[in-house]
């Protein structure tokens, strides 16, 4: 009979739909498409804004670092703080070839996120400072941190206190 | 004299091994929790739930931080003994999420087998039982031509 054939192509042409369907979210469901990370500094007011800009020497400022995980995994991530002019470089191959100038780290599964209050400041009075902040994410490998290519800058003129 | 030889050349590899306290206890601090990390990694991939681990892992982050800002041992030594029960613990949870992963295997399959069973049985009765209660249904119906 040619209607009992196309009633039975029809349930199973769903049934080999919602087989398929039901197949691939089983083996691949929460497969993350493209991994990534973030790395972002917010200021004093924990808002993307009112950055520090003009400081004195010791004077101490308070700024907000976030880390995001949507790497698909848990990662260990350290945000290293440097200290540089207007001439070193940075870039997101690179890190920038200067010392670190303070280091906080965190262990973050995926789809976690880190914000943490950070109060730094500055002993050196000058001008042009660029105050960078790289993630640097632990690899398992090399059983070493390496740098993840994101950073953030600020730049920063340090000046003497005024004397009375 | 072949022990004693042997003793000899053993020491100084032992003397270097970090695991013997050479490192002073920041690093030893370091150094395990990097260890620490690689095994909850481990247990994460073979589906462990490590969300216990992680936190206990970011508390000794922050002892670690506060030892060696107040340069104070005993925040350090309780952030290795934290770090060191996080590597006890991982294969444990690495065990349990071995245990959830074949479980799931194990449902994965019989889903597919329930999928396949529903077809044959379809392919086999279905017509059958669509047009019996189909015609029940409808026997009252009247054709005027």
């Amino acid at each position: 009979m040619i209607a009992d054939e196309q009633v039975m192509a029809v349930v199973l042409a769903v049934l080999v739909v919602v087989g398929v369907f039901a197949g691939s979210q089983t083996f691949f469901g929460g497969r993350v498409v493209e991994p990534f990370s973030e790395l972002g500094v917010l200021g004093p007011e924990m808002k993307i804004g009112d950055y520090p800009r003009e400081l004195i020497v010791e004077e101490s400022f308070t700024l907000y670092l976030y880390v995001g995980n949507h790497e698909g995994r848990v990662m260990y991530y350290a945000v290293l703080v440097k200290l540089g002019n207007g001439t070193t470089s940075i870039s997101d191959e690179e890190p920038m070839d200067v010392p670190v100038f303070a280091r906080y780290e965190v262990v973050l599964l995926n789809g976690k996120n880190w914000t943490r209050p950070v109060t730094l400041s500055v002993e050196e009075p000058g001008v042009n400072y660029k105050l960078v902040f790289e993630l640097w994410a632990y690899n398992e490998g090399v059983r070493d941190f390496k740098y993840n290519g994101k950073w953030c800058q600020l730049w920063l003129n340090v000046t003497k206190p005024a004397v009375p | 004299m072949v022990s004693a030889l042997f003793l000899i050349s053993v020491t100084p590899i032992i003397a270097l091994n970090p695991a013997f306290g050479e490192f002073p206890l920041k690093e030893r601090v370091r150094l395990e929790l990097a260890e620490a990390f690689v095994a909850v990694a481990e247990a994460e991939r073979l589906s462990g739930d490590v969300s216990g681990l992680v936190d206990e892992l970011n508390q000794a982050l922050i002892l670690l931080g506060e030892g060696e800002m107040k340069n104070d041992e005993v925040i350090l030594q309780e952030a290795l003994s934290k770090v060191e029960d996080v590597v006890a613990r991982a294969p444990v949870v690495k065990q349990g999420g071995v245990a959830a992963m074949q479980a799931r295997t194990v449902q994965s399959w019989l889903v597919v087998g329930v999928v396949v069973a529903l077809g044959v049985i379809v392919w086999r009765y279905e017509p059958r039982i669509f047009w019996r209660l189909w015609v029940r249904n409808k026997r009252r119906w009247k054709v005027k031509a």
